[in-house]
């Protein structure tokens, strides 16, 4: 598992504070060592539900480790504000570990969930978009994702996450094409003058909003996730509010005005 | 560092040398036509070095660099100030921003050389962690990054942006050239689109922008 | 990058002397076309003279009521001077139209005016190019094209000069002004400053080796409406598909010239007169295209543009 910016640390880290019932500072969160035990990775979507469910279920079982370490029934104990509590009894958390380390693993499987039920994250992207009537000139006013997605494990950078994923549709829907000379063997526009990738004026807005639900099949955490979520569907809002506007279809990506410009009403 | 290529070092430099000079030939005309004077083989190129000094992030520094060095290569390679980034290294992402002399410019198409006197500031420059710039504060507020490698040349764009609105420079989104320009959101987003952010953060960081302006205005 | 030898020099006179004396030498000035180009080695000075602390970086009245731009004026002060604001509007709007805010701050205007081609296949030093290696072919002929040229093109390149500030100075009938290392001075109409192409390719504009340029001169305001439109494949920080700079009054008649489409900003004193009639007056701008199928559609979006351009100075759109 890693967290190239896609906020993994942040989720880990609540999760097991959550319910180690610790703040957030007292969690140290390491990635990317092969002596950990195999993540999920990041990829396919399923990196923040499975790595979060995993920290989950290895916190389930410390809770356990520690009651027993304690003498306490796991059942019955409380984590709260960094203590183990009992009928009357209190500990700090700390104590469990007598001076040296507690350490756990569990690992989570799902058998032939995914042959019983279909677990898909579910969006509605809505564009608003203008065509120059003379030049023909495409521009992307106003971008909406409403988003399904289970629990969100943390608002912020799954929003973040989304208006990440809309960006990067509006370039394959609009300016993104690599272009190749089958003479040469040559990619033609090999650096980010000829490669176009959206740039800030190509966003003027964009709004999300996350469906407050919780799939209990899908996770322990009740998470699915979110990461492509944001970028399905966005090509072909774009591309049907083009249709929209100017009656034509274009059917191959990117819309560049090469493509339509002729079939516009003429001016 | 590069060594200068000599026959001996590499077998390819005759040759290689021969076809810089008909490139120079070519480039001459669209500037200087001295390359052809230059007979190729008589060409033994040195590695050239050259002192400069300017002001760095408040701090005086000297340094004695290969010609070639460019303002980036400067600051991370021999400053060891690593905050400014090399994306692209052609002028085409922004993340090597920093301001000079107060103003913006993209580190990577700047000989090292050419900045003695000026007054070098870097994401380093704008504030510390203990002590962040308004708008290094209002970016971490409205998570304006994912991988955060665009992310020092985007705030230290950002601050010069909201500077360059108030000195009048215009924009391409400019209605009335002449009169007072206002941070808008889609002034902000056009003057911002020199720095490429790959992850798609731009709504975040022109919320954090529009927070920055505010705060700068109040 | 090959390495190089560096002088900095007090005068543009001196610029001339040390270009003279120096075998190999080139000038620079906001170094974001020629790095970029050295560090591709398609560029390989021997030697650079630094011009940047010549003293020209002041934008002077005439004595004609036009403005004296200093060769070293970056784009952005260029753009934000209030004289040019207010009656060059036309040179404000084609500048703040290029490249980005950093760039515009480290661009100078004769820098500006010698950016080189943005032609992919120039730009890699593994391709032919009868541009950077005359008579090595030209693979863009029947290669990716689609943002080359399309008029004053020939059979041995088809590149664009992709500058936006040029195309305005054009139509402002600007003049080029120039030292040369005897100390003679020079003036060069815009019109006459970028070359076309023919079978040299590699010999881009009217310079003299060793020449530099001092300042860039605008004749007296023209009233009227200043419009620039480049049209490009995103909203911003990409090179012209094609752009239209025009002045133009209520009517929709003035003068027009097409950017993208061309060695040099392309204006044709018959399509001026053409206006209002945006269709006629484009047919004329294009006629004698030589397109390539990639890039036909530029011919069509020359007229569309140009259009959209006439009929915002009539009023008929916002
Ligand atoms: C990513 C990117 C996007 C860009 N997009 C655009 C765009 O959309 N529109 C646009 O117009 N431009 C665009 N540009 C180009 C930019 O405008 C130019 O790089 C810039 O204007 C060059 O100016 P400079 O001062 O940096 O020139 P330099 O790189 O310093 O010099 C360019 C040439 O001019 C010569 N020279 C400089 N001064 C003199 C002098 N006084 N006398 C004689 N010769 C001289 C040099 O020897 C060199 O050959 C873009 C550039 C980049 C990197
Ligand atoms: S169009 Fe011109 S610059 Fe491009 S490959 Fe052909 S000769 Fe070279």
């Amino acid at each position: 598992m890693t967290d190239i910016g896609t906020g993994t640390y942040t989720i880990l880290a609540q999760t097991a504070a959550e319910v180690m019932g610790l703040p957030l500072s007292a969690v140290s969160v390491t990635l990317g060592d092969s002596d950990h035990p195999a993540g999920p990775g990041s990829g396919g979507q399923w990196g923040a539900a499975n790595s979060t469910s995993s920290v989950y279920a290895a916190c389930v079982k410390l809770r356990a480790a520690v009651a027993h370490k304690l003498g306490l029934d796991p059942e019955r104990s409380d984590f709260l504000d960094g203590e183990v509590r009992a009928g009357n009894r209190s500990y700090p958390l700390g104590a469990a570990a007598g001076g040296g380390e507690l350490v756990v693993e569990d690992t989570l499987e799902y058998g032939d969930l995914d042959q019983t039920y279909q677990q898909s994250t579910f969006a509605a992207h809505f564009v608003e978009i203008a065509v120059d009537a003379y030049t023909g000139e495409t521009a992307v006013r106003r971008m909406l994702a409403v988003c399904e997605a289970g629990r969100i494990l943390n608002p912020i950078s799954a929003r973040s996450q989304v208006i990440g994923a809309m960006t990067m549709g509006l370039g394959a829907a609009l300016t993104e094409e690599l272009a190749v000379d089958t003479r040469l063997g040559f990619f033609v526009n090999h650096d980010l003058a000829g490669y176009e990738v959206p740039v800030h004026a190509d966003v003027p807005h964009q709004e999300v909003i996350f469906l407050d639900t919780l799939d209990p099949i899908a996770s322990p955490m009740k998470a699915k996730g979110v990461g492509e979520l944001g970028l399905c569907g966005v090509g072909a809002a774009i591309a049907n509010a083009f249709y929209n506007a100017t009656g034509v279809r274009v059917r191959n990506y990117p819309i560049t005005l090469d493509k339509y410009l002729d079939k516009l009403p003429p001016v | 560092m590069t060594k200068p290529a000599t026959p001996e070092t590499d077998p390819f430099a005759l040759s290689r040398r021969g076809v810089l000079a008909s490139t120079a030939a070519g480039v001459a005309s669209g500037a200087l036509g001295v390359g052809l004077a230059a007979p190729a083989q008589a060409v033994a190129r040195r590695v050239e070095t050259a002192r400069v000094a300017f002001t760095l992030n408040g701090e005086p520094c000297d340094l004695t660099l290969d010609t070639r060095t460019t303002l980036l290569d400067a600051l991370r390679e021999h400053l060891h100030l690593t905050g400014t980034k090399k994306g692209c290294d052609q002028g085409q992402c922004g993340a090597c921003t920093v301001i000079v002399n107060g103003a913006r410019i993209n580190a990577c198409l700047s000989l090292a050389i050419m900045h003695e006197g000026d007054t070098v500031t870097t994401i380093e420059g704008l504030g510390t962690p203990e002590d962040l710039h308004p708008m290094q504060a209002a970016f971490v507020k409205h998570d304006g990054y994912q991988c955060g490698y665009c992310t020092p040349g985007q705030i230290c764009s950002a601050v010069s942006v909201l500077q360059e609105i108030a000195a009048g420079v215009p924009s391409h989104v400019t209605g009335d050239l002449t009169a007072a320009m206002e941070p808008s959101n889609l002034e902000m987003r056009e003057r911002m689109s020199g720095n490429i952010c790959r992850c798609g953060a731009y709504s975040n960081i022109a919320q954090a922008m529009a927070e920055a302006a505010a705060g700068e205005r109040a | 990058m090959r390495p190089f030898t560096y002088e900095r020099v007090g005068t543009a006179l001196e610029a001339a002397e040390a270009a003279a004396r120096r075998p190999g030498a080139t000038f620079i000035a906001g170094g974001t076309n020629l790095l970029d180009l050295m560090k591709l080695e398609i560029e390989a000075p021997l030697h650079l003279i630094d011009v940047t602390r010549t003293g020209l970086g002041v934008i002077a009245e005439t004595d004609e009521g036009g403005l004296r731009i200093g060769a070293m004026v970056s784009n952005t002060a260029l753009a934000s001077d209030p004289r040019i604001k207010r009656d060059y509007a036309l040179l404000a709007r084609a500048i703040v139209a290029g490249a980005s805010g950093q760039l515009r701050n480290k661009a100078t205007t004769a820098g500006n005016l010698l950016q080189r081609t943005r032609c992919s296949y120039f730009y890699d030093t593994d391709q032919p190019c009868n541009k950077r290696r005359p008579g090595s072919g030209c693979p863009a002929v029947g290669g990716v094209s689609r943002q080359l040229g399309i008029l004053g093109v020939s059979e041995h390149c088809i590149a664009t000069y992709p500058g936006d500030m040029a195309v305005a100075l054009r139509v402002l009938d600007a003049v080029v002004e120039t030292v040369r290392a005897d100390g003679t001075l020079r003036t060069i109409p815009i019109a006459d400053f970028h070359r076309l192409w023919g079978d040299t390719p590699h010999i881009e504009t009217a310079l003299e080796p060793g020449e530099v340029i001092t300042a860039v001169v605008l004749p007296a305001p023209l009233g009227g409406a200043h419009l620039y439109h480049k049209v490009r494949d995103r909203r911003s920080y990409a090179f012209a598909l094609v752009s239209v700079a025009a002045v133009l009054d209520g009517e929709g008649c003035g003068r027009f010239a097409v950017g993208g489409v061309a060695p040099r900003p392309w204006r044709v004193a018959e399509a001026d007169a053409a206006l209002p009639d945006a269709a006629e007056a484009a047919r004329l701008l294009t006629q004698g295209a030589r397109t390539t199928a990639q890039n036909a559609f530029k011919v069509e979006l020359v007229a569309r543009t140009l259009a959209g351009v006439v009929a915002e100075a009539k009023g008929e759109v916002a």
